[in-house]
């Protein structure tokens, strides 16, 4: 899946990242740093509400290809620029970690 | 016959170059310099997952009149921060190398999540830590809190209403069995009311500085003398602390 079509077909907003023709493969649901880290797949979307910097550190070292923080949550500065620096995409959504992972599936990402 | 009490200006929450965040200017001898413009002269070095400068920063403070409390920002499993404070400098390598053992063996580019410089006491850089010591140690919050007990020392959540802090990230403070007091970092004033009427709790504030114009007056302690003794009794009275907001 390409990452414009899941943002496109789930609503979700762009915060950083101007480039979406990324494939996307899989997902991960967690906000816990050293879980995600362990346990997050290759070229995929993560689901969180952590906005701290480090959240790109995770990313690069797992392959992450995506951050998308739920709950209505927002990005502080500093990790909206860090991002731009690394190439990880940010987006945001009002929506639940579980509920935006019901329209990722509905979207195709399985 | 009553304490003579003396009044220090205390920042007990500084990381230096050695820290991902911190910025490359937070050497000792620009920190020792700032830190006597700002009259502050009891503080602590307090790296992420590491006690790798605190000696140098002991020794060169030091010179300047400056005491150094040597430290750790220990990042835990539930992606807490927890200051903890040790005896000597020899004591907190030693759980520094202890806590080295629980800290996966990832790197992270340098140039895009910050260098994290070993320096000597001439302000040169001599090596770099390749493992990234902003990720958490393999460590439970209450593990960490037992661990650094078990080696004499004091512990103090760090910024708990922050990200990282511990009412951010869990939502409540938990306390250890026998405890009926313990002490926490709070980063802003707005935050005192809500803190200081839980009778629980010993308030402090610190800088957290990763820059030199971050360092600041945030304290002022009364106490005997500048040991860790001392320290341990400021951290556990309310009367020997105020708190400086800007």
């Amino acid at each position: 899946m390409f990452l414009k079509d899941l943002v496109a077909n789930c609503g979700f907003n762009v915060v950083s990242g101007e480039n979406l023709e990324v494939e996307i493969k899989d997902g991960y649901v967690g906000d816990l740093l050293s879980d995600v880290m362990g346990n997050a797949p290759d070229e995929s979307i993560w689901l969180t509400v952590q906005s701290h910097v480090n959240i790109l550190a995770v990313a690069s070292i797992t392959g992450i290809k995506a951050i998308l923080l739920c709950n209505g949550l927002s990005y502080e500065e500093e990790t909206i620029e860090r991002a731009k620096e690394n190439g990880i995409i940010l987006l945001s959504t009002e929506k639940s970690s579980f509920r935006a992972c019901v329209d990722l599936f509905k979207a195709g990402l399985r | 016959m009553n304490q003579v009490l003396g009044e220090f200006y205390a920042d007990f929450h500084i990381h230096s170059c050695l820290s991902p965040c911190g910025e490359i200017t937070m050497t000792p001898g620009a920190v020792a310099e700032r830190l006597q413009e700002l009259g502050i002269d009891w503080v602590a070095i307090t790296d992420h997952n590491s006690a790798g400068n605190v000696r140098v920063f002991s020794e060169v403070l030091g010179k300047y009149g400056i005491v150094v409390i040597p430290g750790i920002e220990i990042h835990t499993l539930e992606d807490v921060h927890l200051l903890a404070f040790f005896k000597s400098v020899d004591i907190a390598e030693a759980y520094s190398d202890w806590l080295n053992n629980l800290i996966p063996n990832i790197s992270v580019d340098p140039e895009k999540f910050g260098y994290q410089l070993y320096v000597n006491d001439k302000d040169e850089f001599i090596a770099f830590e390749e493992k990234w010591l902003g990720q958490p140690a393999n460590l439970k919050l209450k593990e960490a809190i037992r661990s650094v007990i078990e080696f004499g020392g004091f512990y103090v959540y760090s910024h708990i209403e922050r990200k990282m802090g511990v009412i951010y990230q869990l939502g409540f403070i938990p306390m250890l069995e026998e405890n009926n007091r313990i002490t926490v970092e709070i980063s802003r004033k707005e935050s005192l009311k809500t803190y200081q009427a839980d009778k629980r709790l010993n308030l402090i504030h610190s800088s957290d500085a990763h820059a030199l114009q971050h360092l600041k007056p945030v304290m002022k302690v009364k106490a005997e003398g500048r040991n860790f003794n001392e320290f341990i009794k400021c951290m556990s009275d309310r009367k020997r602390v105020k708190l400086l907001w800007e």
